[in-house]
């Protein structure tokens, strides 16, 4: 494999282990709230959240642009402050990837936490336990399975971002070209044995993640 | 030492209304399905909220709705068991029981004088509960008879102020039932705190209780000791739900 590519395959798999890592940090919170607390807009919280999954990701491109980007909502203070912006670096690859497979982590976790027996849950109360010990002491633990089949699905989303990314990271080689970018260049420039291998590489990690994701939760998909 | 319970509730088109209390004895909340007798347990422990009234546990205000007291459960310091033991699943019979003991800064012992530390209370508590043999098992490995004394030790060894019990035995079978029903009276003795049981288990109800609740279509309609109540029941309505012979004479 040629130094660009492997450094595609080095990228999108920091990216995805970067990504995965703060789903798991904001994801985890989501569902929990999602799962057990009643408040107004709730539901539209949780349509804002599964978004992503049905928006064409030129779509999220555009409002990452609008929002991080360095003219954007919140870049442009960010900019100004720092002289920083995310386009074009592999933090917007990482931004994307985020953005794009957090709807995942949030349905799949949030549905094994509502699966947890209220009965428990009650059961922890009159043991005089508080709901921050309830939850991490019974509610999570019980609901594991179901959050870490959310986690390996958003990785594997991650890994496989695409029109999100081109978007709003651009398509740099070396900088910020992701496997699936590579895989559109090498075709470009028709490379085909390049592609091919790359090709095969997501798709034994896509077919493996499924796997262990069925293995860990069954009936997700 | 007593429990004091006036409240009203709506829930689903049904409408339940009421007033009874209690000292450090064994009470009984005896009716038909649906009469209103777990909500009333329920609202007592916290898990579901009255739409008015007051629930008063030894001189403390655990709920009142004028004066917008709602003591959560966890504060409520009840043992509350129902007839699906909700052990967890991810722990061992021991650590359900473990999950009970509360943090005790004091290290108030779970039984006066038997034991200093957590570690002595929890083998105290598997042996004085026959389930010593199963500390290290998975709930879904012991029986259903072995859930339910799992359930008790867990409520009981963070030394709960009484003792709320939603028919813990009714999946059980009939000597199963009896030999818990012992058990019931012995920790009774040993714990000395009130034990309210839900029942619709007329032998049950008659063979436990000190003093005998009879719920009707939401409400209380008569209280007791047995003797009484048995002696001279109030209404057609409770003489029927206690099959007393000359009721029964009406029925043929």
């Amino acid at each position: 494999m040629s130094a660009n590519g492997m450094f595609s395959l080095r990228l999108s798999f920091q990216v995805a282990l970067v990504v995965t890592f703060f789903i798991l940090l904001a994801g985890v919170p989501v569902s929990y709230i999602l799962a057990r607390k009643k408040f107004r807009g709730k539901e539209l919280l949780d349509a804002l959240f599964t978004l992503p999954l049905v928006l064409p990701p030129t779509v999220t491109g555009y409002y990452l642009i609008v929002l991080l980007g360095r003219n954007g909502f919140f870049g442009r203070p960010l900019y100004n402050l720092t002289g920083w912006t995310a386009m074009f670096t592999w933090w917007a690859a990482a931004a994307a990837s985020f953005v794009v497979s957090i709807p995942l982590m949030i349905r799949t976790s949030r549905a094994a936490i509502e699966s947890v027996d209220e009965n428990l849950v009650n059961a922890s109360y009159t043991l005089g336990h508080g709901e921050l010990k309830t939850a991490l002491r019974v509610v999570l633990p019980l609901a594991k399975k179901g959050i870490m089949a959310g986690a390996v699905l958003s990785f594997a989303r991650a890994i496989g971002e695409f029109g999100a990314t081109l978007m709003f990271a651009g398509d740099i080689p070396g900088k910020t070209e992701t496997m699936p970018l590579a895989i559109y260049n090498y075709l470009e420039n028709g490379e085909w044995d390049r592609a091919r291998a790359m090709a095969i590489i997501l798709t034994v990690l896509s077919v493996s993640v499924i796997y262990i994701a069925n293995r860990l939760s069954k009936r997700i998909f | 030492m007593g429990l004091s319970v006036n409240i009203r509730k709506r829930l689903n088109g049904f409408s339940m209304d009421v007033n009874w209390r209690m000292e450090n004895e064994f009470a009984v909340l005896f009716g038909r399905s649906g009469a209103g007798k777990s909500l009333t347990l329920r609202s007592v422990a916290g898990l579901i909220r009255p739409d008015a009234g007051t629930i008063i546990s030894s001189g403390e205000v655990l709920f009142d709705y004028a004066a917008r007291i709602d003591i959560s459960p966890q504060k409520r310091g009840f043992g509350y068991v129902s007839q699906d033991p909700a052990l967890f699943p991810h722990m061992t019979v021991r650590g359900n029981i473990e999950y009970g003991i509360k943090k005790n800064k004091n290290k108030k012992p779970v039984l006066k004088g038997k034991d200093k530390d957590p570690e002595e209370s929890l083998n105290y508590i598997l042996d004085a509960f026959g389930i010593k043999k199963l500390g290290d098992n998975r709930p879904d490995e012991i029986s259903g008879g072995q859930k339910q004394r799992v359930a008790l030790a867990r409520a009981l060894i963070g030394r709960p102020r009484a003792l709320l019990l939603d028919e813990p035995f009714s999946a059980l079978d009939a000597p199963l039932r009896a030999e818990m029903g012992r058990l019931l009276v012995e920790i009774r003795r040993e714990f000395n705190i009130p034990v309210v049981l839900v029942t619709h288990d007329l032998a049950e109800a008659r063979g436990l209780a000190g003093r005998l609740i009879i719920y009707h279509g939401g409400k209380v309609i008569q209280e007791g000791s047995p003797e009484d109540v048995i002696r001279s029941p109030a209404s057609e309505d409770v003489a029927s739900l206690l099959m007393l012979p000359e009721n029964r004479a009406v029925f043929y």
